[in-house]
């Protein structure tokens, strides 16, 4: 079975060709030679790493095959099954890619850019095998789905984030802002905006976060401002994909006990000994009280919006 | 995978950055003034107030100083955008300077050295004191 990412890549280089059209026509898009440049290169890398390093989930899900509960046979009921729950799956492995250094350190990379278009999609990690996300697939393997079916559609859940990378589409109509994940949800992702920071991880339904309290809704009067905390000042590929887990090694060089190591690399990305560097629950915290607000405010969180 | 693949997929990519640049343009990473520095610098930290600030001679970086909570920020032109840093322990390494020029060595992999000439050696001198007195 061909691989639905391969399948779709000639659509992404359209659609990347048309929104810089429309881009430079409408002025509601930014591109950046050297931020496109990168953007595109790291996902050129991660497609080679990505082929290289398969055998990571397939071995383990191999390994783990003879646990299953059942022996689920390819059907549409199956499919849409396996789908979903991919989906949900996605969803915490996600947030636990923002909340501990050790996943961060591979997934700050498709945040890195200060641009938000199409090409921003494409700006994938390089070292997701050195992390413990694959973990997160084994359920579905222990539940019995075929080890294809579920590297079916993963690569059909990877397909469907590519278009919501865009500022091109403003909200679209509420019956699917309320239950897929939209561009507008998105931009709320990839902001650094206190009050849009660790919200919206859903991958294609963003039910899961009206479900577990992570779902913040854009507002005009917040317009999104794009990269990480401390943005990176270089376009070099190698410094992009790399520059956390050096920062992460150098840390865990300098720890002066164990516990100091553990969180380093277990806690949320900025953890310091001395609390002296900015996570995102700091961050929130200092708008809160320099703005006088109430620190809910600065994270609105509204299951129900 | 196949290396012609390969290839391929590289040519596409540089087409794609020929594209971006045509329709774009290729322009020099620039801050355009102390106004705009003060004005981003406000937009991004929760607190900000210029007590005094600083361009380099190359419009390329920048010294501000937070009137509110006196911390020393250092703004980079990158591309269309702007990357901040907070100059202090452990981020700045050291601070040397030679007339009007300020050198600054830093423990960031995407910034390990800033250079900054600032016009006249008072100026930078000042900034030297500060950041020097950051450093401990």
């Amino acid at each position: 079975m061909r691989d639905p990412v391969s399948l779709a890549t000639p659509v992404f280089i359209v659609l990347v060709v048309a929104e810089m059209v429309y881009a430079r026509l409408s002025g509601r898009a930014r591109f950046e030679p050297r931020d496109t440049a990168a953007s595109l290169l790291m996902g050129f890398g991660s497609v080679v790493v990505g082929a290289l390093f398969a055998f990571v989930f397939l071995d383990m899900a191999a390994a783990l095959q003879p646990y299953r509960l059942a022996v689920l046979a390819w059907s549409w009921p199956a499919l849409i099954a396996c789908f979903v729950l991919d989906d949900f799956v996605y969803y915490w492995w996600h947030r636990a890619s923002h909340r501990v250094r050790w996943l961060w350190a591979d997934h700050v990379n498709h945040h890195s850019s200060q641009h938000y278009n199409l090409s921003t999609a494409l700006r994938q990690p390089w070292s997701g095998q050195f992390t413990p996300g694959v973990v997160f697939r084994a359920p579905l393997v222990l539940l019995g789905f075929p080890i294809p079916m579920i590297v079916f559609v993963h690569g059909l859940n990877l397909v469907y984030q590519f278009w919501i990378h865009t500022e091109a589409i403003d909200k679209l109509p509420r019956f699917f802002e309320a239950v897929m994940n939209t561009p507008s949800h998105h931009r709320v992702h990839h902001a650094t905006n206190p009050a849009y920071l660790d919200s919206n991880y859903a991958g294609v339904f963003i039910i899961w976060d009206r479900m577990f309290g992570s779902f913040v809704a854009e507002r005009a009067e917040e317009p999104p401002r794009y990269g990480i905390v401390h943005n990176l000042a270089s376009f070099n590929v190698f410094k992009i994909a790399f520059h956390e887990w050096l920062g992460m090694f150098a840390d865990l060089f300098r720890a002066r006990s164990a516990r100091e190591a553990l969180c380093y690399v277990f806690a949320p990305p900025g953890w310091s000994p001395d609390g002296s560097r900015d996570t995102t629950d700091s961050l929130k915290a200092q708008w809160a009280a320099v703005r006088g607000i109430a620190a809910e405010q600065v994270r609105p969180i509204s299951p129900a919006a | 995978m196949s290396v012609p693949y390969l290839l391929f997929s590289l040519g596409g990519v540089a087409l794609l950055v020929a594209l971006n640049a045509a329709l774009f343009g290729i322009r020099g990473a620039e801050i355009a003034g102390a106004q705009t520095v003060e004005a981003y610098l406000t937009q991004i930290l929760p607190a900000f107030r210029g007590r005094s600030m600083s361009l380099g001679a190359d419009r390329t970086a920048a010294l501000a100083e937070n009137g509110v909570d006196g911390a020393l920020l250092l703004v980079i032109a990158r591309g269309d955008a702007f990357v901040v840093r907070k100059l202090g322990k452990p981020l700045l390494r050291a601070v040397e300077r030679r007339g009007d020029c300020l050198s600054l060595r830093l423990a960031d992999v995407t910034l390990p050295s800033v250079r900054l000439a600032l016009g006249d050696a008072q100026t930078a001198a000042q900034w030297e004191r500060k950041l020097s007195g950051v450093l401990g």
